[in-house]
């Protein structure tokens, strides 16, 4: 019951996203035909072209032909690359799933050794070296970071050739390669939360009664902190994992652009731009999507982790 | 003797590793051949389309220059030669243009180009079509076209002859209309031309690859690749630059150019724009002659080309560039000279003594025209006018400032073909290119004299009285043609400036 539920949520949730991203077209100045015939339109050609592409129709006809096409997998046609949007999402999916992927395993080795380690030797040199790092890291915004890669680890170390990104489908090894350092960008200032949040948790958990009782029994400072508080401190850090997933499968807009990946974050900023409507439904469903599947895998989680909210589902 | 044995020894390796610095900017894979070798181009737009008949941006037709020809087209000098076309004959009252085709041209599928293909592509251009594709941009200047027909000389060579209803002299400059297949329909996706070079692929927002075309009639190109990188923005492409990803790149700016002179030959062109503060002169108080005159004298143009261009830039004082040669009015420059308190005088008798607030409206994808707005608003400040400046997106500025007129100023580039009718459309009343809704009747009738005349020398007076006539009303305030600075690698020779927006890689080589 509770499962049909969420799923129905879901759903609900996926599709009131995509109907307000097609209502905020309405409210933005300018349309596919403008763009199209730019500087040498006459109202004539507008006319004929807004006919063409279906855009003299109202919106609740114009939506519900695209939850049509939308519904039986046929997203139709980008008005301005001219070819089928799922063939153009599919060119860049890839990379962008790729980066994804690898931002988050970045996040996940950096963060827990580190949040491990400054929880377990609180107050050391240790701790307080990276707790500055950390600061200091948390406070650069991704894209920022994206351009003193560029220049540091591309231009002045010759690691890599900033702005030129390797198609998945062209070489997946060099395609890792060069994903790597927008990874990078992406990883660092949300590893650093998370490793600040995950000390955080693990310090609250310290003086709890059970963490007491384990200690008096004998066990060890590491085996409580890795058997008995690591899965209690997990509840809340598996919360921002959540968000962090969510984010990066979003596809980091503004780091794709600095690197030059071909993703999806590139494709519908210029979709935006070029109000090729099509596929930036398709873009904010997939997006709608991912992020929704994250919260349903971040329960499942909680289920996993925390006997109370099991029971209080059954 | 030994000592200086060593030194000659130390020397020499000193040279061998700084030549080898020197060389070493990125990678050459097997670039380093004169016959042949292939080119990255970094450009910052993508295209809009690959059919050239439907594409608008004139960071589309640079590139598409390299695939595509007319019956006749531009070379460097602005002068109009044959291409798909051996010859042509222009009747003397200007009614009848006789084109003799170039026999065995081939389009990059291997088929010959026929009348039937000239007949298609200029009725497609002119929308005379029976069934019309809406996205194809008619080209207003051809619908002058009164009947296409296609006959065989003596010679047993095919001859087009083309037939308008009113004398035009001018129809030429629009006849570099590209040459597409009649029957063909993916030019979309994958377009077929006559030119030096042939489509191989494009991949959204990333590339667009072309290839040497060897069957070409004329001059083959040098070159067998190159690659039309495409960047984010002027940045991205700076950073790729200092990496030595790209060997050409046409948009630098002043500071950009500065810095890579060491790494890269910077060659200096024309935009062939009218850059300009675009004012609508319809919306108070730039409906009041005087308050436009008034920012005329309030903008220094010097100011502007020392201040973002390093004082490369040409300036004008119309609505036509210098490329125009014979038809462009120099002395127009030096019009409104710079004086603040002429300005001030003109802004007290108009009734706006105290000054006024407006605001310009700029596309966010143009860093250069920003950056002129930014130095406007200070200038504007001496004579009390506040201006504030509002940075909106390309989509948002066709649509309200082009197509509804919605803006009081506005700083834009302006391109054309090379007809002088043809940067003089926007000024036309009625005609939906007039967004500065700028009206004068005398305007219109000499502009009609010129099209229309067969006189050269004639034309000539009348194209110059245009200028004037844009230049007294103030239209606008005509600021520049800006400077193109392009980063080229040293290794390679015979880029050109063209006096139309293109970029030619059909001449470029290796040293």
């Amino acid at each position: 019951m509770t499962i049909l539920k969420k799923f129905l949520a879901m759903v609900g949730t996926v599709l009131l996203l995509s109907f307000l991203s097609f209502l905020a077209f309405q409210v933005i100045p300018g349309d596919a035909a403008q763009v199209q015939l730019g500087t040498n339109a006459t109202p004539e050609a507008l006319l004929e072209l807004r006919e063409e592409l279906g855009l003299n129709d109202p919106v609740l006809v114009r939506y519900a032909r695209w939850l049509k096409g939308a519904l039986q997998g046929d997203f139709g046609v980008s008005t301005r690359y001219r070819m089928p949007v799922s063939e153009l999402l599919s060119q860049m999916l890839p990379n962008t799933l790729a980066l994804a992927l690898l931002s988050l395993l970045l996040v996940l080795v950096l963060a827990f050794p580190l949040g491990l380690l400054c929880a377990r030797f609180e107050g050391s040199l240790f701790d307080r070296f990276f707790t500055w790092v950390n600061q200091t890291v948390m406070a650069v915004p991704s894209f920022f970071l994206g351009i003193l890669i560029s220049i540091f680890l591309g231009i002045v170390l010759r690691l890599f050739v900033p702005g030129r990104a390797v198609s998945w489908s062209e070489n997946p090894a060099e395609c890792l390669r060069y994903l790597f350092f927008p990874a990078l960008a992406i990883a660092l200032p949300k590893a650093a939360m998370s490793v600040r949040f995950l000390k955080s948790s693990l310090i609250t958990e310290k003086n709890k009664d059970y963490v007491r009782t384990a200690r008096g029994k004998g066990m060890s400072r590491t085996r409580v902190l890795l058997t008995q508080m690591l899965g209690n401190a997990m509840i809340s850090v598996v919360t921002f994992l959540g968000v962090v997933a969510a984010e990066a499968l979003a596809g980091s807009i503004v780091v794709e652009q600095v690197f030059g990946v071909n993703g999806l974050g590139r494709l519908l900023v210029a979709s935006i731009a070029n109000r090729d409507y099509n596929v930036v439904q398709a873009i904010i469903l997939y997006l709608g999507i991912a992020v929704v599947l994250v919260n349903l895998l971040v329960d499942v989680l909680y289920r996993r982790l925390d006997p109370r909210v099991r029971r209080q589902a059954s | 003797m030994k000592k200086i044995m060593t030194i000659t020894i130390l020397f020499a390796a000193l040279l061998t590793i700084l030549s080898g610095c020197s060389g070493g900017t990125g990678t050459d894979e097997g670039r380093n051949n004169s016959a042949g070798g292939s080119v990255v181009v970094g450009i910052t737009q993508d295209l809009d389309s690959l059919d050239p008949h439907k594409a608008v941006a004139a960071g589309t037709k640079e590139v598409l220059y390299n695939i595509f020809e007319g019956l006749v087209k531009p070379d460097k000098d602005g002068n109009l030669v044959a291409a798909v076309a051996e010859s042509y004959e222009i009747s003397e009252d200007g009614t009848t243009y006789t084109f003799v085709l170039r026999p065995n041209v081939l389009f990059h599928n291997g088929k010959t180009v026929t009348a039937e293909d000239v007949i298609y592509s200029l009725k497609r251009s002119a929308g005379l079509l029976d069934t019309s594709d809406p996205e194809v941009q008619t080209v207003a200047a051809l619908s002058v076209i009164q009947t296409i027909e296609s006959t065989v000389n003596s010679e047993g060579r095919e001859e087009i002859t083309i037939r308008l209803s009113s004398p035009n002299t001018e129809l030429l400059g629009y006849l570099t209309c590209s040459i597409v297949p009649c029957d063909y329909t993916k030019q979309d996706t994958e377009p077929v031309g006559t030119g030096p070079f042939v489509f191989s692929s494009y991949t959204p927002m990333d590339s667009v690859v072309i290839v040497r075309n060897d069957s070409y009639y004329g001059q083959k190109a040098h070159l067998e690749k190159v690659t039309f990188q495409i960047s984010e923005s002027t940045d991205a492409a700076f950073v790729e630059l200092l990496a030595g990803n790209i060997d050409i790149f046409p948009y630098l700016t002043e500071d950009q150019a500065a810095q890579l002179a060491g790494q890269y030959n910077i060659e200096i062109g024309d935009m062939s724009l009218v850059q300009g503060l675009f004012l609508n002169n319809a919306a108070a108080p730039f409906d009041n002659p005087l308050v436009r005159q008034a920012m005329c004298h309030a903008v220094d143009r010097q100011g502007i080309i020392d201040m973002i261009s390093g004082g490369h830039g040409t300036i004008i004082g119309s609505g036509v560039y210098a490329s125009f040669g014979a038809y462009y009015d120099e002395s127009l420059a030096g019009r409104y000279e710079y004086d603040v308190e002429k300005a001030k005088a003109l802004l007290e008798e108009a009734g706006y003594g105290d000054g006024f607030s407006f605001t310009i409206v700029v596309p966010s994808n143009y860093s250069y025209h920003i950056s002129t707005a930014q130095v406007i608003v200070q200038q504007l400040k001496q004579v009390g006018i506040e201006a504030k400046i509002q940075q909106i997106e390309w989509a948002s500025w066709l649509s309200d400032v082009y197509a509804d007129h919605n803006f009081e100023a506005t700083i834009i580039g302006l391109d054309s073909q090379l007809a002088p009718s043809d940067i003089l459309k926007y000024y036309i009343s009625g005609s939906p290119k007039n967004f500065i809704n700028y009206e004068n009747d005398a305007f219109m009738q000499t502009y009609e004299k010129a099209v229309q005349t067969t006189d050269a020398e004639q034309k000539k007076q009348y194209y110059k009285e245009l200028q004037r006539y844009l230049a007294d009303d103030a239209a606008s305030v005509f600021i520049q043609s800006p400077a193109l600075l392009v980063a080229v690698n040293p290794a390679l020779d015979g880029y050109t400036f063209y006096p139309v927006y293109v970029q030619d890689m059909a001449s470029v080589y290796y040293k």
